[in-house]
Formats: C-alpha cells, sequence, structure tokens
C-alpha cells in the first residue's frame, strides 16, 4: 500500500474508474474509503434520475425540431402555400428555396453591383449614422450592408407604423404566447421581398453572395402597408439585429417586430426567420440599450 | 446516423428520440429547472438538427450532441442571469408533480440547489460524468478542455457539493488531507 494519502482530486477520479492506481492505498487506508465514500454518495446523488418532460411535450420537441430541418430545406413549399392567405404579402419573393440564390444567374453580379453603388449613395447618411452610434458590428460587409439597403428604403418611402408593444414579457412562455404568428407584412416585409437575393444574402449571412433581382432594392415598396405593418426604425433596431447575425450566424431575416419590457428593461422583440418562411422562427427580446440577450424561444 | 446526416427525417426522429432523455437530463441539471430545461434542450435539438450535415464523425455523436447541448445550457444560463428573479423557481412550490416518484421533491431541489452553487463549468463537468456517463477523455472532447482540467474541475465541483449531498456535511472533505505528490 502507498504511504501518502490520495489527495481529493485522485480519490475523485479514483471513484470515477480514471485512477485504478489508487485502488491498493484506498484499499487499506480507512480515512480515504471514507472520502471515497462521501464522493460515492454525491456521485449516486446527482445521477438520480431527473424526471423527464411529459410525451407530449417530449414528442413536440422532437417534431419541432425535425421541422426546421423541412424548413431549411424547403421542403415545406407546397405547406406555405397553403398556410399564407393570398392576401398577405410575402415576405420573401417567389423564388426557388434550396441552394444559393443566383449562384447560376449570370447577370446577378452587375445587378447587384449596380445596386450597391445606387444605394450607398442614397442611404450613406443613414449607414454613416448606424456606425457613429454603434460599436462597429454594422460595419461588417454582407448582412449588415444588404439590409441596410432594404431598410433605408423602407425608412425613406415607407410610412411608419407604430410598433406593437407586447408589455411585460418575463419568460419565454409568455413570449411565445404573446408574439402573434409570424405573418409577412408591412413596408419592411415589403423592402426585403423586393430586395430579392439582396435580402437572401443579408439572410444567410453570406458577404460575397451575389444575385438575384437586387435592382429593385431601392425602389419604393409596392406592397399596400395593412394594419399590422410594422416597420422598425432602422437605426434603433439595426445594431441589436446584426448583433443577433453575429452570435448566430444562422438568423436569417427579421419577420416580426414589437417592443416589450423586462422589468424596468425596455425591450425590441426580434422575430428571426431561420429557414424559408413561413417556418419555425427564433423570437428573441434584446435589451434597447445594449442589445443583451434578455430571452430567447422558437416559435414553429 | 448517415440517413439522419442526410435528411432522413424518419432516421432523424429516431435519432433524437433516442438521445432525447439524456439530453434532457443534462440540461435539467444544468439548468436546475423544469421550463429552462425545456427551453435549452428545444434549442440544443435544433442546433443538432442545423449542425448534423456538419457533423464531421471524429467524436462519437453522443459526445458532440453533449458538447451542443451543454453549449445550449450554459446559453440559457446566460439569458436567465439577465431576466429578473421572479420568486420562487417554478414549479418549485407546491404543486405536486406527476413525477414525484422518480424523485422524492426535497432531494431533487436540494440536488438541484446544491449543484446550482457550483460555477457553471464545474457543474457542466459533473454533470457530464455523473448524468451522462461520459469519460474523461470524452468530457474532454465535449467541452474542448485538457482532459486534466476535467479532473480537476469534477473534484473541485465535487468538493463543493460533498458537505451539501453527502453525509459527514461537517467536514469539508478537500481540507487537511494530505496531497498525493
Amino acid at each position: 500500500m502507498t504511504e501518502k494519502h490520495a489527495d481529493f482530486e485522485a480519490l475523485s477520479a479514483y471513484v470515477d474508474g480514471e485512477a485504478p492506481e489508487w485502488a491498493d492505498h484506498v484499499e487499506g487506508c480507512a480515512e480515504c474509503r471514507a472520502t471515497a465514500a462521501r464522493l460515492r454518495a454525491v456521485v449516486n446523488a446527482v445521477s438520480r434520475p431527473v424526471a423527464g418532460p411529459s410525451e407530449a411535450d417530449r414528442a413536440a420537441a422532437i417534431a419541432a425540431a425535425v421541422e426546421s430541418l423541412s424548413a431549411d430545406d424547403g421542403a415545406g413549399e407546397i405547406e406555405r402555400s397553403s398556410v399564407v392567405p393570398p392576401d398577405r404579402p410575402r415576405l420573401a419573393p417567389e423564388r426557388p428555396l434550396s441552394g444559393r440564390p443566383g449562384t447560376s444567374r449570370p447577370w446577378a453580379l452587375p445587378a447587384v453591383a449596380a445596386v450597391i453603388i445606387g444605394v450607398l449613395g442614397f442611404s450613406g447618411l443613414v449607414l454613416s449614422s448606424y456606425r457613429s452610434s454603434d460599436d462597429g458590428t454594422t460595419t461588417l460587409a454582407g448582412p449588415g450592408l444588404q439590409s441596410d439597403k432594404a431598410e433605408s428604403a423602407v425608412a425613406a418611402n415607407a410610412p411608419t407604423a407604430p410598433p406593437m408593444d407586447l408589455g411585460e414579457v418575463p419568460d419565454a412562455a409568455t413570449l411565445r404566447a404573446r408574439a402573434p404568428t409570424p405573418v409577412v407584412t408591412g413596408a419592411r416585409s415589403s423592402a426585403l421581398a423586393n430586395s430579392g437575393a439582396a435580402s437572401d444574402a443579408a439572410a444567410q449571412g453570406s458577404a460575397t453572395n451575389t444575385g438575384g433581382a437586387g435592382g429593385s432594392a431601392v425602389q419604393p415598396p409596392t406592397t399596400t402597408l395593412n394594419e399590422r405593418a410594422i416597420a422598425p426604425p432602422p437605426v434603433g433596431t439595426r445594431p441589436c439585429e446584426e448583433r443577433a447575425r453575429m452570435r448566430d450566424p444562422n438568423l436569417r431575416e427579421v419577420v416580426f417586430f414589437a417592443t416589450a419590457r423586462q422589468g424596468l428593461k425596455e425591450a425590441f422583440v426580434l422575430s428571426f426567420a431561420t429557414g424559408p418562411t413561413p417556418g419555425p422562427v427564433t423570437l428573441l427580446m434584446l435589451a434597447r440599450d445594449d442589445c443583451a440577450e434578455l430571452l430567447r424561444t422558437t416559435a414553429p | 446516423m448517415q440517413a439522419a446526416r442526410t435528411g432522413d427525417k424518419d432516421a432523424l426522429d429516431l435519432l433524437l428520440r433516442r438521445h432525447y432523455d439524456r439530453l434532457y437530463a443534462l440540461c435539467r441539471r444544468m439548468t436546475g429547472e423544469d421550463a429552462d430545461a425545456a427551453d435549452a434542450c428545444q434549442e440544443a435539438l435544433m442546433a443538432i438538427v442545423r449542425g448534423l450535415p456538419g457533423f464531421d464523425g471524429r467524436s462519437a455523436f453522443g459526445t458532440w450532441a453533449y458538447r451542443v447541448t451543454t453549449n445550449a445550457c450554459l446559453d440559457e444560463l446566460r439569458r436567465r442571469r439577465r431576466r429578473p428573479e421572479p420568486g420562487l423557481p417554478e414549479g418549485s412550490a407546491e404543486v405536486p408533480s406527476p413525477l414525484d416518484h422518480v424523485e422524492a421533491s426535497t432531494t431533487r431541489v436540494d440536488i438541484d440547489r446544491a449543484l446550482q452553487t457550483l460555477p457553471a463549468d464545474y457543474r457542466a463537468a459533473v454533470v457530464l460524468r455523473d448524468v451522462c456517463g461520459l469519460s474523461y477523455d470524452e468530457i474532454a472532447q465535449a467541452l474542448n478542455l485538457p482532459a486534466g482540467t476535467v479532473r480537476s474541475r469534477i473534484a473541485r465541483g465535487r468538493s463543493a457539493l460533498v458537505p451539501q449531498l453527502a453525509p459527514g456535511r461537517n467536514s469539508d472533505p478537500s481540507s487537511g488531507r494530505p496531497t498525493s505528490t
């Protein structure tokens, strides 16, 4: 038997079968055996079976996850056609739902280049104000720039409806309950739709992705605003939107915007598509002052 | 597994069902609360589905899934820190749970409370070992840490748990012991 006692870390590893070299010592040492016994008691307590959710919750969680795959690969196109009433404008333009848009369109690159040149001049002031008011995240190329174009068009051309206020939202369940079903409405959606692949590129977080009918991105929205149209103020939400995308590159376009509160904290609620819309959306509640993520949940 | 990676929904469903209980248990022990565990587990499942095509198979699927789930739990805990305390934790009070036969509620609260006293990094190591049954090497892979760090975190975590969960609560197991140099 080794004369030296095993230290606590060695005994912890021994209990886990990761330090068999201490077996002889522990066998013959009452003090180490006692410590090992207490460690085993802890292991037994922590490893007690955990009460799982109900079978229905379990099935729903798995189904939602599996369905998110459908949303990603565009398999839900038929369902989408039947779910969205024809009188509601769509967030995204009619386009192939799988694969990267514009990769087989020879005119895409020149079109996007023209849009960028045109829009940079048009939205220069707005963009510069973003950069001066943020910590630099909105200066990233790609999503931020592309989305800025669409929003600049919105800010300049579309009336802005007052944002919906969800009130006090203490937890994810409340957020899910109060956030309406994502509906593609309003100036911002129209602009995003009009921006074609520009918004797609923004959504997919690809700075180099080109293509699509980008030339229409600078056009005023042609879709009439309906009552629930919400055009988030670009400077107000843009930094938070960008930071959210930096934290999670899977976030695509914003399909719903609202304001909310959590205690004394004022917040934005942004609903991001994670695949072709309609489909599962990620609801984020972000602090207005520093864009900190207060709540996150997923809605079908 | 291969079928799930290529988008076979049935295979994916089966794969998630096979691992769900352990992933949920990990979330439950990490967050200490049913509602947060459900949220974290949901996020983890979505992340697994999204990441599956890119899963390169260098580690076992389970290890990778635990890694994704641990990260989802840590995210959920970060979000929870920013939330105001509503009072008693959800589901901890008088409402009887149909699953109380699995764990007496007092015991459950004790274990949850004790685990919540640990720093999240230590808790993750302890839970991956004791709830998920991973070896130190697997935990090292899952947490992207050296195995020695895993061993140390587990020991430190348990050192904090012993007075709360093990007999002889008045003793400090890690103090005053000779070392094994």
